[in-house]
């Protein structure tokens, strides 16, 4: 791969301009029964500086979205049906896939779930850090490379970062391998980081600092991020807006503060009611019943109707737009607009 | 008082690490669980909270003799369960039951889930016909549909998965369900369907639970009293609401602070700074395991190891500060949250 002439950063870095823009995509999933839908109209942005929340179960579709974004996405079974994703001014859909080698790491970096699992066991993680950066910045020389590793150590706390970077990933716990992926992940500058559930396998006290971290690079370096979680918890904490999916559709999406203080969307309400942290421990959690629709046989109105306490004749019949109510708010339901009070 | 279900006393249990192929050599020695006692009494739930890497899963093993402690001594309903025979350890494994993490893992693939159910009681020699019929009965007392013991683990989803589970640990009518982070890999919504079936479970049948969890504001929810461990020691034990309101341990008062909350609290920012690496920081000298990022050190602290003890009422601490001649008491320790609880309840 290193053979492959070696793509220019600091031109794309250069053309800074936009961050990502997700607009009306669909993409659905081949399988014998049929195509499913599992991500259906979906628009959103993440613009510089921002740090915005995708939020839903699983199934909902919020890590297809976001892999869509580097076009992760493997085709056959994958496809995508309509829309288009614009990063950086870049038209991803129609890139060879040689282009967007060149793109994913720069322009648009990830970082996963399980951080074990993205490093490499075989290799400590002062190689890996080099392997990256020979692959994403050639033109360094290697001095520069090593201050690089420190720096880059440092800045996601590790003081002793000769000693992480002699490491093999099985010496370091899952929260500290959680810190260096971020730390490669950032040693390239990308210009949008999307980070899917990355605090979800650690503990609480290792989740903060991770959180902590992730909040730090989006404030010093106006680094714009996208964040798949399903913690409202999580969302409070760093994001600035929030997108609500379910079931393929976008069903409510706000500002953050905004959201949890009045959510309209009687999914997003469900959602938030079923944390225990609101709930007095002599009343029981509120639970959404049923489960979510299958998505080869997507039902023909709202998505939510089955299992929405709110639910009348006309959701079963017609699926609801997703309705602007202010410049940055908009819910995918009949009940904001029809005038009737939601509980 | 009634007689405990559960005595676990001075469990040690450490895990080696060792290096070369023929000779092998202990090169580390890590104490996962440290000199840790505690009680539980029948139908009560006690939570066991802590970070990756604290032991609370090595203690649960321990209990449920998966796994044998160094040292030390569990006792169950008045039976030194760390010394029985073979057989008759056979009979305690009825007694008590485990769940695990990951439902679908922890199902049999091959089998369909009525098998799995009534495995443990063919096991206890319950005829096939009895067994499977006990099977469907147990499938409808989780809220799944009693026809589908017939279907396989990938025909479900993890929240059913995980009923399946419980009802596989229900099925030879256990005295205590030991419940390991039950519902840390399921998604919000349908973790509140677990948290609700389990307690609605154990008021219908009062077994006992033994809940573990790294997450505070479930275990308040789940747990009549609550045992904080750090690095194989209880650092704090208590009623759950009490800890709650009033950490006394300052290990327990920066794990409260780190809980994200939804009302827009930045508390956990300061305590995420504080935690400065503790993970790297493995010294297994003397002395509190929480010292090296302890706010309240005292000189002490260095040396000396705390011991577990009674500060009022229910509430234990192992920490210096509550050393009689300071009078230190847990208010002082929040001093700084006057009014304000982490995660508030609605009122």
């Amino acid at each position: 791969m290193s053979n492959e002439p070696a793509p220019r950063i600091s031109q794309n870095v250069s053309q800074r301009a936009g961050g990502l823009d997700i607009s009306d995509l669909r993409i659905w999933f081949d399988t014998p029964a049929g195509p499913l839908r599992a991500v259906d109209n979906v628009s959103l942005s993440v613009r510089d500086g921002e740090i915005v929340a995708l939020v839903g179960e699983s199934g909902s579709g919020k890590s297809v979205t976001a892999l869509a974004a580097l076009k992760l996405i493997s085709a056959p079974p994958g496809r995508f049906v309509s829309g288009s994703v614009t990063l950086n001014g870049q038209d991803i859909l129609a890139m060879s896939e040689h282009d967007l080698e060149s793109i994913r790491g720069t322009s648009a970096a990830m970082l996963f779930q399980n951080p074990r699992g993205s490093l490499d066991p075989s290799f400590t993680i002062a190689e890996a850090f080099l392997e990256t950066l020979s692959l994403h910045r050639p033109e360094m020389k290697k001095a520069e490379r090593l201050q690089y590793i420190e720096q880059g150590l440092r800045q996601v706390g590790f003081n002793d970062w000769q000693r992480i970077a002699a490491s093999y990933p099985h010496q370091l716990s899952g929260g500290m391998c959680q810190r260096v992926s971020l730390a490669i992940t950032f040693a390239c500058h990308p210009t949008l980081l999307i980070a899917d559930e990355p605090t979800t396998a650690l503990d609480v006290g290792i989740q903060a600092k991770v959180l902590f971290l992730l909040r730090q690079l989006n404030q010093a370096h106006r680094l714009p991020i996208l964040l798949i979680t399903h913690d409202f918890g999580v969302v409070r904490a760093i994001a600035h807006r929030v997108v609500v999916m379910y079931a393929g559709h976008v069903q409510e999406e706000g500002a953050v503060e905004e959201v949890l203080a009045s959510p309209k969307h009687p999914y997003t309400q469900a959602l938030i009611r079923s944390v225990p942290d609101n709930v007095r421990d002599d009343e029981s959690l509120y639970q959404i019943p049923g489960t979510p629709p299958n998505l080869v046989t997507p039902p023909s109105g709202c998505r939510f109707a089955d299992r929405c306490a709110h639910v009348m004749d006309r959701c079963r019949k017609e699926l609801p737009e997703l309705e602007s109510l202010s410049e940055t708010r908009a819910v995918r339901c009949h009940l904001v607009g029809s005038g009737e009070g939601l509980a | 008082m009634t007689r405990p279900l559960l005595s676990v006393r001075d469990i040690h249990r450490s895990y080696t690490t060792t290096s070369g192929l023929i000779r092998r050599k202990v090169i580390a020695s890590t104490k996962a669980v440290d000199g840790v006692s505690f009680e539980l009494f029948p139908g009560e739930t006690v939570g066991l909270v802590g970070g990756s890497g604290s032991g609370k899963s090595t203690l649960a093993r321990i209990i449920a003799r998966l796994i044998e402690p160094d040292q030390g001594e569990v006792w169950f309903d008045g039976e030194l369960l760390t010394e029985v025979s073979p057989d008759r350890m056979r009979l305690f494994r009825r007694d008590i039951q485990v769940v695990f993490q990951d439902p679908l893992h922890s199902l049999n693939p091959r089998r369909t889930v009525g098998e799995s159910i009534a495995r443990p009681l063919l096991n206890f020699g319950m005829p096939k016909q009895a067994a499977l019929a006990k099977a469907e009965s147990l499938m409808e007392l989780v809220g799944l549909d009693p026809m589908a013991t017939s279907r396989y683990p990938h025909e479900f989803s993890g929240g059913q998965c995980q009923r399946i589970a419980i009802a596989r640990a229900l099925a030879p009518e256990p005295r205590l369900l030991i419940l390991d982070e039950p519902v840390s890999a399921l998604d919000v919504s349908v973790q509140a369907q677990i948290l609700n079936l389990l307690r609605e479970l154990q008021g219908k049948l009062n077994i006992a639970y033994l809940f573990v969890s790294h997450d505070l504001g479930i275990v308040r929810y789940m747990c009549d009293r609550t045992l904080v461990m750090y690095r194989g020691q209880i650092l704090e034990s208590g009623l759950s609401n009490d800890i709650h309101k009033l950490p006394a341990h300052p290990f327990t008062r920066n794990f409260l602070d780190t809980i994200l909350t939804m009302d827009g609290d930045e508390r956990w920012l300061d305590a995420a700074a504080a935690i400065e690496d503790v993970e790297e920081e493995r010294s297994d000298g003397g002395g509190c395991v929480y010292q090296a990022t302890c706010a309240h050190r005292l000189s002490r602290c260095r040396d000396e190891t705390p011991l577990l003890k009674s500060i009022d009422g229910s509430r234990s601490v192992a920490c210096h500060l509550y050393d009689e001649e300071t009078g230190f008491r847990p208010s002082d320790l929040n001093a700084k949250y006057e009014g304000a609880i982490p995660c508030k309840s609605k009122s």
